[in-house]
């Protein structure tokens, strides 16, 4: 079960704050979808609104094509995970997982089990007394074990080592595999999870700047690599997001399409052609943005 | 499944508020009975359980209430529960508690009552007096039930004035449930009434018309609350 997310030209104020301009958006069903944007950029306030955790000023949020906002079935299938602040929270995890699986109609306690176990998560001892990494670890379970036809992971990594991540990565694309929902992902750790993402969209300052399927951001650029001379020669009149060089070998992450007859010059030239890192694009457009 | 989901809420609530009131209860008890047999203070007769616990368990629910937006409504809400589903199970579970603290005390009381007839305790106990304005235990019962739930409306309207509107609107729903408790003390205790902006007219005459009273504000609290709860914007 998947479900899918539109978005019609949403606006979100705080007072005179636009935490985000007149944005229309649809997140297809069944996909991974990578929200990108840096700090402030308003990833969480959109998902919030997906999530019903609050109104737009205006705009519409639907969630299979019908209003989410204190739609009970609608609702229901939306499980918005995000760094939750658990200072206060006394209850052991155990007694918060349970009460997930409570709420959720789809609710795998098996999977979450299992999942436990893979994160080494102590279930006995009270939230507020786990390490940032585990807390992180519980949300992760919880969001996973929902199997909520929309699933969203807001930064849901944070305080995680590199191999629980990787936990978290992989369960993410197998459980996709198993169960097929839509997850959307955001993030600012783009060049660890970009593989996971079938579209990407990048906001910021609040304001839409990329949405695509992951396949097509080739198109946006590519990287050249080869003798340093060359690479300089080819990409001389376009416009570099990235350069880095190793002895007379030199690797350069250009913006733009690169044509028929440019790859085909390339191939004379002996350039090696590759896509574009995520990472670079996002880095450039969102400064580009500002 | 659809008009199931307030009641998942209110289990889950109820469950947690119970184990909570357990607590509550024995720690009381044990507060009671150490009354009884050391600090007795003479042979004057001390008050029976019920008439003991009826402060306790009203502040106990004013803190209940005042617990109820921050630890209930950003939980439901991301667990997928409409704000509707979430007041109507938390005001189900608060009716339901408060049947509960109304029995209990009222049981611990009864089996007191058995208890002093064969001198179990080495004090008189008064476990007749049940409730000042009133006369019977059904009626005993009534009052402290409308009470008990009373207190905890006037807890969950201070939390959600702190949860939507901060600190300085929140002092404003603190004022107004000094108008709740002043108006609850004109309908149940006219002896300690406190507001002076009414005229005083003890209602102890008839208790139907102070049950229906305090029925009405209490209709009027759980009105409020859904007003406020509508809409409100889910911390994170």
């Amino acid at each position: 079960m998947a479900a899918s997310v539109q978005l019609n030209d949403v606006t979100l104020k705080f007072k005179k704050f636009e935490a985000l301009k007149d944005v229309s958006l649809t997140l297809e069903a069944g996909k991974i979808h990578g929200l990108i944007g840096r700090n402030g950029a308003g990833k969480t306030s959109l998902l919030s609104l997906i999530a019903a955790f609050r109104e737009p000023t205006s705009g519409g949020i639907f969630v299979d094509g019908s209003p989410v906002f204190e739609n009970p079935e609608k609702m229901e299938q939306v499980a918005f995970v995000y760094d939750k602040d658990y200072k206060e929270e006394t209850e052991k995890a155990k007694k918060l997982i349970a009460l997930a699986s409570h709420y959720r109609p789809h609710f795998d306690m098996d999977y979450a089990e299992q999942l436990i176990k893979r994160f080494k998560l102590p279930v006995n001892k009270p939230v507020n007394k786990l390490s940032k990494g585990m807390q992180s670890a519980m949300n992760v379970v919880m969001g996973l074990a929902s199997r909520a036809p929309l699933t969203i992971f807001d930064e849901a990594y944070l305080g995680m080592d590199a191999p629980a991540r990787e936990i978290f990565y992989k369960e993410i694309l197998k459980d996709q595999e198993e169960h097929p929902r839509t997850f959307i992902l955001s993030t600012h750790l783009v060049s660890e999870m970009d593989y996971l993402f079938d579209h990407v969209v990048i906001i910021d300052q609040g304001q839409l700047v990329l949405n695509e399927p992951y396949e097509t951001l080739e198109a946006r650029g590519a990287s050249v690599t080869g003798a340093a001379s060359d690479v300089e020669a080819f990409t001389a009149d376009m416009k570099h997001l990235n350069e880095q060089q190793l002895g007379g070998t030199k690797s350069v992450m250009v913006y733009g399409e690169l044509d028929e007859s440019k790859r085909r010059e390339a191939q004379t030239l002996g350039l090696e052609i590759g896509p574009v890192s995520l990472q670079d694009l996002f880095i450039y457009l969102t400064e580009e943005a500002n | 499944m659809t008009s199931r989901r307030y009641l998942k809420v209110a289990t889950a609530v109820f469950s947690e508020m119970i184990r909570w009131s357990l607590w509550f209860f024995s720690i009381l008890l044990v507060i009671h009975l150490i009354r009884i047999f050391w600090l007795n203070g003479g042979p004057s007769p001390i008050e029976g359980f019920f008439t003991f616990s009826q402060y306790s368990t009203s502040i106990f629910m004013l803190v209940l209430g005042i617990m109820s937006a921050y630890t209930f409504m950003g939980r439901h809400i991301q667990q997928g529960v409409s704000r509707r589903d979430s007041f109507f199970g938390i005001s189900l579970a608060a009716i339901g508690l408060s049947l509960f603290l109304t029995v209990v005390p009222l049981v611990i009381n009864g089996i007191q009552h058995l208890l002093a007839k064969v001198s179990v305790f080495p004090v008189a106990l008064d476990t007749a007096v049940a409730f000042e304005t009133t006369a019977g235990m059904v009626a005993a019962a009534i009052a402290l039930f409308m009470n008990v739930l009373t207190y905890y409306l006037a807890g969950w309207l201070i939390s959600i004035g702190y949860y939507r509107f901060r600190w300085i609107a929140g002092f404003g729903f603190i004022a107004l449930t000094f108008i709740v408790f002043g108006l609850n003390d004109y309908l149940w205790k006219p002896g300690n009434y406190t507001l002076d902006w009414l005229p005083y007219e003890p209602l102890e005459a008839d208790f139907w018309l102070t049950a229906l009273g305090s029925a009405a504000m209490i209709l009027v609290l759980f009105l409020a609350m859904r007003i406020l709860t509508k809409r409100a914007p889910i911390k994170m």
